[in-house]
Formats: C-alpha cells, structure tokens, sequence
C-alpha cells in the first residue's frame, strides 16, 4: 500500500494548491493551514505576478516549538493552456525557531508544481527545513484531487481530494489525509481528517 | 469513524450543488479577450482587479467555460490590443484572442 501511495505521489507531481503562494500584482494573500503537527499562519504581498514576499508563522505542537520566518515565493515557470495550468515555484524562509529553552537560527526552502483543469487536480511539494537542534526535517506532500460538477466564476466550487504526506523520520513516515475543498471567489475552506489522528483545516483569503 | 467522514463528504457535496448563473448578465460585451490559464475564481478574481483598475473600464467579467474576458468600457472610452494583452501578460495568463463587438 505504500509504495502504491508512492507511485501515485510521484506519477502525479505538482503543487498543493494551498492556493498558489503568488498572486495577481499588488495583491495580499492570508493562509491559515492547520494539520495534526503544525498551525501555520503566513501573509504575503505580490509585487509581480512572479514573486511574493510575506512573514509567516509556524507552531509546531508536535515539538511544541515556534518558527518565525521572512518568506519569498518565486513563480519559477506556469504553464497556460486552453482550460487547464500548470506552475513551477520556490519557496524559501529565513528566521528564527524558539522554544522555552533556545532561540535558533531557522531556514527553509522547496519547491512545489501543480498542474489543475477545472475539473482535475494534481499537486506535489516538498519542504526542507534547518533549525539548528530545535528540528531539521524534509517533508514530501503530494495530492490528487476532483471536482464532483464544474462551476463557473462565482458558483460554489468543491473539491474532494486526497493529500499523502511523507517525513522519513517520522514514526508513521506516510501520512494520508481525506479533505474536502469550498472555493468561491477570493475565498478556500479546506477541511480533512488526517488517517493518523489529526484534523486538517486551511483558509485563505484573498483581497 | 471513516463512515462518518464519507457520509460528510458526501453531505458536503449535494450541499454544495451550483447556482449556475449567467455570469455576464448585465455586462456590455464591448471587448471579449480570450484567454488560456484561466482556470479557477482566484485566476477569475485577479483579471477582475487587474483591469478594474483602469480608468477606461466601467465593469469587467470572467467566464470560466469559455475563456473569456468580458470588458465594459466606459462611454466613449477605448482601450488598445497592446494594453490588454499587457495586463493579462502581466497578471500571469495568455491571451489567444481579442474580439471588438459592441466597441465604438
């Protein structure tokens, strides 16, 4: 079963559409992602349609530790088509990791492709993360998703999806996660229920 | 557990059922640009702030299905090829098509 989770994970790369991390030029984005280890915050600004800059906040509950970090996003390549895109972007962090007890150096970069149609979904993202001893890691997620009916601009869209993530040090190293997606206008709910015990939720706003 | 979780998917789902509306109602189609990229509301969303910005434009509209950009000028305003196609350049998409229909 998992090295069929895998195949899928590698069959159909590209990004977590924890909606795109670059938005329209002179456009703000807020991402509120919360999974079973971490509640994330992260606020950002497109001067470009190319780039994003924009803080962003983790706590780690698993580790009961905080990070905070300057974060660029770079469109690398998209990809346009008739009715469907693709995107190739960087994400990088420079800041601090803190705990009651140290105050680290922290830095994290990765890369994430999607490729979406209107009706289908497909995404994959990885994420390296240094934190001197406070924690290092590097953190696969991969997701495929579909669109039960095809709404126009301004309907209710939904999505279901399945999100694997992967962390070869951690005790259950495949973590699935069932989610639904409610998408209308500037707005994205995402709600699952990680298999290992852990509820996912993420909003974003855009405005 | 995992009974629950499908049984509110797919509560979720019916729940969720579109309005399909005509997103164009209202909307003077003086300049239709056809579009490739264009796939969900937050693409929908950033050509609408994008060209809501500019001073010729009295109202503009997305539609999804078709790949199109519906303008509504302003009376006697214009606005040329090479700017649209720069707004949309520039907002991350491609333009496949620029069609004139109701503009002066």
């Amino acid at each position: 079963m998992r090295y069929l989770i895998l195949i899928i994970a590698l069959v159909f790369p590209v990004l977590t559409a924890q909606a795109r991390p670059v938005s329209y030029p002179g456009g703000w984005t807020a991402m509120f992602m919360n999974d079973k280890d971490t509640n994330s915050s992260h606020i950002h600004y497109s001067p470009t349609a190319k780039y994003s800059v924009g803080w962003k906040h983790d706590y780690r509950g698993d580790i009961d530790v905080n990070m905070d970090f300057v974060q660029l996003n770079n469109l690398l390549k998209r990809w346009n088509l008739p009715s469907e895109q693709a995107n190739f972007y960087l994400k990088s962090g420079l800041g601090v990791a803190y705990d009651d007890d140290n105050f680290k150096p922290a830095a994290f970069t990765g890369i994430a492709l999607d490729w979406e149609t209107r009706r289908y979904f497909t995404s994959y993202e990885n994420h390296l993360l240094y934190a001197d001893d406070i924690d290092q890691h590097i953190k696969h997620k991969a997701r495929v998703g579909i669109a039960p009916y095809v709404g126009n601009y301004g309907d209710l869209h939904t999505w279901l999806m399945f999100q694997v993530d992967y962390d070869a040090g951690a005790k259950d190293s495949f973590s699935p996660t069932p989610l639904v997606r409610f998408f209308k206008d500037a707005t994205m709910v995402e709600a699952g229920y990680n298999l290992d015990n852990g509820i996912l939720f993420n909003f974003i706003q855009r405005f | 557990m995992k009974k629950i979780i499908l049984t509110l998917l797919t509560a979720f789902v019916f729940i969720s059922s579109p309005v399909l509306a005509d997103q164009t109602e209202g909307i003077q189609r003086d300049v239709v640009v056809k579009v490739n990229g264009m796939v969900c509301d937050f693409c929908a969303q950033s050509i609408k702030k994008v060209f809501g910005k500019q001073d010729s434009v009295a109202a503009v509209d997305v539609d999804l299905d078709k790949g199109e950009i519906i303008i509504d000028l302003k009376d006697g305003q214009k606005i040329d090829h090479e700017t649209i196609t720069a707004l949309v350049t520039d907002a991350g998409y491609n333009v496949t098509d620029i069609i004139e229909e109701n503009a002066e």
